[in-house]
C-alpha cells in the first residue's frame, strides 16, 4: 500500500507532480524511493526524525498560546526539491533585489535621489514608522545595511515564482534549514548519495566571515563578535542560541553589554571586554532606550551612537525596516530599475496600495477576494484573507483600512503551490513557500542553496508562518542534473495515485487565484 | 549680533544614580541667519562628550556610569546672528497660494506638512485660522503668518506648569494657556493644515531689556493689526518693553516656508517675528525631535532640575 495511494493534486500546482500525475523529472528518484517504502518503514523514519528533533531541542515559542510557551516546530519529512536551473534564476533574482534594496537604503539616508526624482513619493519613506531620522547621514561599514535578508518566495498556479515579501530587519528561521538537513541526512541517507544535493552547512562559516569583516578599523587581531538576543522569552530564542553555538560566538542579552566613552563592552568574569561586532536579533525599537523606545529593557543604552561613530558594527544596520515596509515592497521593481537599470528577474505579487484613492475603493469593493496586510507587521499577524474571512472580520478590516490607508496593502489571493506532506498515515497536498537566506558580505552576495520551505499544515490553509501552525521541510537544490539522471522513465504501475486526480488536469482551473 | 550663551542644567538625586546615558541637542546651527563660532559642553562628574551632525542640527552624547548625586551639564556657545530686519523680503500684497498648492512643494516638504502625535489637526484650529484671516493685512502668506502669530499671542495665556512636554495641542486648546512649546505646536498645526510647511525650532532668545545692553525696545514686534507693513522695523505695539517670555529658559518658535524659498521664524509666545535676537539650535517636526536633554539612568527620580540660561551680547 503506497503512501501516495489517495494523493490528489486537486488542480493546484504541485511541486512533485505534473498535472498528468507523473512526477516531475527532478522528483523522480525521491518518488520512486517513497512509493517503494512501506507505511511502517516510513512511520519508523518519522519516529526517528521526531526523536532527533526532541533530542536536539528544536522548539518554537508561540505568542498568545497559553498551553505552553514552547512546542516542537513541526518538521515534514518529504523534502522540497529545486532543480539547478530554477535555483540559478532564484539566486540571480535575489542578488539583484538585495543589491537594489541596499542602494535604496543608502540613498534614503543620504542624498534621497530616488525621492527627489519622484520615483517614490517622499512621504511614503520619510513618514514611515521604520524610517530612522536619527540615522540620516550615517555610514555603515562597506556601505552595507542589510547583511542578512530573508525573502519569501511563492509559486503561483502558473508555476511562476514570485517574491511575496522581503525581510530586512532580523529574519529568522535559518536554524531550521541547518537542523532539517541534519535530520534528513539521518533519516533518508541513501537519497543524499543518489541525488547530488548541494550542501547548506557552510552558512555559519560564511556568516561568521561576513560579520568579522565588519570589525571597526581600530580592531587589531581577532574581532570580538557577539549575538544579541532579546532573551529566553523571544519566539526565536532557540535559533539565537543555536546560531551562537554554530558560529562560536557569545550569546548575550542587553544587560550583558554596556557603553562607556563611545565603546561597547561585554561584562565578563575577568572584567569588561570590548565588543567589535554585534549580530543583533533585537528590533530597532528595543535596541537602545536612549534613542528609540525609552521603555525597552532589552537593549543597550547608548549603543546607536557608538555604532554611528564607527566604534562597533551592527548586523543588520539601523533603519532597514523602511525598505521592507509592505507599501515600499510595491515599489521594489521600480527601485531595481532605478538603481541598476535592469528589469527585475523575479516578479512581485500584484499589489494595491490603499493610500491611492483608486486602489482604496477597489480594495473596499473586493475585500472578499483579496488578502489585506498591515504595512509593518510580520509573522502572519495583522492580515485578512478575504475569501476565508467572515463578513464581520471583513467589516472590521474595512474600518481599519479607512482610518489609516497608508498602513494597508492588498493582494489577490495567490493559489500557492502544494507539496506532499504526511497527514496521519498518508500523503496529502499542502501549500508551501520558500525563504532563502541572502548574505551580503564585503566582497559579494552569497545564498546557501535552498532555504526554509515552510508548509501550511492545516488543510486548505495558506498561512505558512511558524506562529500560525506552519511547519517546515528540508529544501534540496540539485547540483546540475538532466532528466535521465533523475531516475529514468516511469513505469505505468507507479501512477496509481493519479486515479483520484482530476482527469482534465492540463486545464488547471483558477483555484482561488481571485484576480 | 555676537551672542554668548551659557545654558546650565543640574539634576539632583536623593540617592545615587548610576549608568546615566544622555543625548543633548544644544549645538547652535550655522545657516544663512547665524554662525556658531564656538560650542562646548562640559559635564560634571567629568566625562567625554561626543557629537555628530544631523541635517536638523547637532547631537552630543555622553555617559556617567559611576555613582553620582548630581549631574551638571554646562553648554556654552558663541553665535553671530545677522537678521536685523525680520520683515525684509516679506511679500504681503500678491496672493501666493499657488506656491503652496504645487505638488512638488507638498512632496518635498511633506515632513513639515504632516500631523504628528503632538501636533494633530484638532477641529478647533480652523476657528483660530479664521480669526487670523479676518485680521490679515494682505493676501500674501507672510500677512497671514504675522496675523496668526498675533492671534495666538492674544488668544492664549502664557502660563508655565499647566502643560507638560508630552502635551498635545488639545490640552492647550482646552485650557487656553501653555508655554512656548504649546504656542509653537498650535501654530504648526494651523500652518500645516493650510499647506504651509512649518517646523519646530528650539533655541535661545536674547532679551535686550533685561540685560539693558540696548536701550531701545525690541524692534521686531509684529505691528498692530490693520496697519500696512512695508518692512519698517520701528513699529511695535504697546506691550513693548515687557520682559520677553522664554528668555531665561530654552525657547521655542516656528519657522515657516515662504514662497521665496526661505524659512522665516515666528514666535507666537511673544508676538514676534524672528530677528537677530533669536538663536536657532535644533529643527524638528515637533518637540519630540528637538528634546534638548534626554537621558536614561538607574536610580531614583531626580528631586530637582535647575535650568539657568543666559544670553549676553558681546560688544
Amino acid at each position: 500500500m503506497s503512501l501516495f495511494e489517495s494523493y490528489a493534486t486537486d488542480g493546484f500546482y504541485d511541486e512533485m507532480f505534473e498535472p498528468s500525475g507523473l512526477p516531475r523529472p527532478h522528483y523522480r528518484k525521491l518518488y520512486q524511493r517513497l512509493v517503494s517504502m512501506s507505511k511502517e518503514d516510513f512511520r519508523r523514519r518519522c519516529q526517528l526524525a521526531d526523536l532527533t528533533l526532541v533530542n536536539q531541542g528544536i522548539t518554537f515559542a508561540v505568542y498568545g498560546n497559553d498551553a505552553g510557551v514552547e512546542k516542537p516546530f513541526p518538521f515534514d519529512l518529504i523534502p522540497r526539491i529545486i532543480p539547478s536551473a530554477e535555483w540559478d534564476l532564484i539566486e540571480r533574482g535575489l542578488k539583484q533585489r538585495l543589491t537594489a534594496l541596499n542602494l535604496f537604503l543608502h540613498d534614503v539616508y543620504h542624498d534621497q535621489k530616488i525621492l527627489n526624482d519622484r520615483v517614490i513619493p517622499r512621504d511614503l519613506v520619510v513618514d514611515a514608522v521604520n524610517y530612522r531620522r536619527e540615522f540620516i547621514g550615517a555610514n555603515p561599514p562597506h556601505g552595507i545595511y542589510v547583511h542578512i535578508c530573508g525573502s519569501d518566495l511563492i509559486r503561483n498556479a502558473d508555476g511562476q515564482l514570485l517574491v511575496l515579501e522581503d525581510n530586512l530587519r532580523t529574519p529568522s528561521g535559518v536554524s531550521y534549514v541547518l537542523e532539517n538537513r541534519i535530520i534528513l541526512t539521518r533519516v533518508l541517507p541513501q537519497l543524499f548519495r543518489d541525488l547530488a544535493v548541494r550542501p547548506v552547512e557552510h552558512y555559519s562559516t560564511q556568516l561568521l566571515r561576513n560579520l568579522m569583516d565588519l570589525a571597526p578599523e581600530h580592531c587589531n587581531g581577532e574581532p570580538n563578535v557577539v549575538l544579541l538576543t532579546p532573551g529566553v522569552y523571544n519566539s526565536a530564542y532557540f535559533e539565537h542560541s543555536f546560531l551562537a553555538q554554530q558560529l562560536g560566538i557569545q550569546l548575550v542579552e542587553g544587560r550583558d553589554l554596556f557603553v562607556d566613552e563611545n565603546f561597547v563592552y561585554m561584562k565578563t568574569t575577568s572584567g569588561p571586554q570590548r565588543v567589535d561586532v554585534i549580530y543583533r536579533r533585537v528590533d530597532d525599537d528595543f535596541l537602545d532606550p536612549l534613542v528609540f523606545r525609552a521603555d525597552s529593557a532589552l537593549g543597550v543604552p547608548g549603543l546607536i551612537n557608538v555604532y554611528r561613530a564607527g566604534n562597533v558594527s551592527l548586523a543588520n544596520s539601523i533603519g532597514t525596516g523602511v525598505a521592507d515596509d509592505k507599501v515600499i515592497y510595491a515599489y521594489v521593481p521600480r527601485i531595481i530599475e532605478y538603481y541598476l537599470g535592469e528589469k527585475p528577474i523575479l516578479s512581485n505579487v500584484e499589489t494595491y496600495l490603499a493610500w491611492q484613492p483608486k486602489d482604496l475603493s477597489y480594495i473596499l469593493d473586493n475585500l472578499d477576494k483579496l488578502v489585506v496586510k498591515a504595512a509593518n507587521e510580520s509573522g502572519g499577524y495583522g492580515m485578512l484573507i478575504g475569501p476565508q474571512a467572515t463578513a464581520a472580520e471583513r467589516a472590521d478590516f474595512a474600518n481599519r483600512i479607512k482610518s489609516n490607508p497608508r498602513n494597508y496593502i492588498a493582494q489577490p489571493l495567490i493559489s500557492l503551490s502544494r507539496s506532499p506532506a504526511l497527514v496521519e498515515d498518508r500523503f496529502e497536498g499542502r501549500h508551501i513557500d520558500l525563504r532563502p537566506y541572502v548574505l551580503y558580505g564585503k566582497d559579494d552576495i552569497t545564498i546557501v542553496p535552498g532555504g526554509l520551505t515552510r508548509v501550511a499544515l492545516r488543510k486548505g490553509s495558506y498561512v505558512v508562518n511558524s506562529s500560525q501552525g506552519g511547519g517546515s521541510k528540508d529544501t534540496w537544490v540539485l547540483a546540475g542534473e538532466t532528466p535521465e539522471a533523475l531516475g529514468g522513465e516511469m513505469r505505468q504501475t507507479q501512477r496509481s495515485h493519479t486515479e483520484t486526480a482530476p482527469q482534465d488536469a492540463e486545464n488547471l482551473p483558477d483555484n482561488g487565484g481571485a484576480h | 549680533m555676537r551672542l554668548r550663551i551659557t545654558h546650565n542644567t543640574i539634576y539632583r538625586y536623593p540617592s545615587t544614580a548610576i549608568e546615566s546615558h544622555n543625548e543633548a541637542r544644544l549645538i547652535p546651527i550655522t545657516d544663512e541667519h547665524q554662525t556658531c563660532l564656538d560650542h562646548r559642553i562640559t559635564v560634571n562628574p567629568t566625562c567625554g562628550v561626543y557629537s555628530y551632525a544631523l541635517p536638523t542640527g547637532g547631537v552630543s552624547y555622553f555617559n556617567v556610569r559611576e555613582p553620582h548625586y548630581y549631574l551638571n551639564i554646562l553648554s556654552e556657545s558663541l553665535v553671530i546672528t545677522y537678521r536685523s530686519n525680520p520683515f525684509e523680503g516679506f511679500q504681503f500684497i500678491e496672493p501666493d497660494e499657488e506656491f503652496y498648492a504645487d505638488d512638488s512643494v507638498r512632496q518635498h516638504f511633506c515632513e513639515y506638512l504632516a500631523e504628528t502625535k503632538l501636533v494633530p489637526f484638532h477641529s478647533d484650529i480652523d476657528r483660530i485660522a479664521a480669526v487670523a484671516d479676518r485680521n490679515r493685512t494682505g493676501p500674501g502668506a507672510a500677512a497671514f503668518l504675522i496675523s496668526l502669530t498675533r492671534t495666538l499671542h492674544r488668544a492664549f495665556e502664557f502660563r508655565p506648569g499647566v502643560t507638560s512636554v508630552h502635551s498635545t495641542i488639545s490640552h492647550v486648546l482646552e485650557q487656553g494657556s501653555g508655554v512656548c512649546q504649546d504656542f509653537s505646536h498650535l501654530m504648526l498645526a494651523i500652518c500645516r493644515r493650510r499647506g504651509i510647511p512649518a517646523r519646530y525650532i528650539s533655541g535661545y532668545l536674547y532679551n535686550s531689556v533685561d540685560h539693558s545692553v540696548s536701550p531701545s525696545v525690541p524692534s521686531f514686534r509684529t505691528p498692530p493689526e490693520g496697519e500696512a507693513i512695508a518692512g519698517n522695523e520701528d513699529r511695535f505695539d504697546g506691550e513693548a518693553g515687557a520682559a520677553l517670555l522664554g528668555a531665561d529658559v530654552m525657547h521655542a518658535w516656528v519657522e515657516c516656508l515662504l514662497p521665496d524659498g526661505s524659512w522665516r521664524g515666528f514666535d507666537p509666545t511673544n508676538n514676534l517675528v524672528a530677528n537677530h535676537h533669536f538663536v536657532k539650535v535644533h529643527i524638528g517636526r515637533d518637540y519630540s525631535d528637538v528634546v534638548p536633554l534626554r537621558g536614561v539612568y538607574k536610580g531614583p527620580t531626580a528631586e530637582s532640575m535647575q535650568i539657568n540660561v543666559k544670553v549676553i551680547e558681546e560688544l
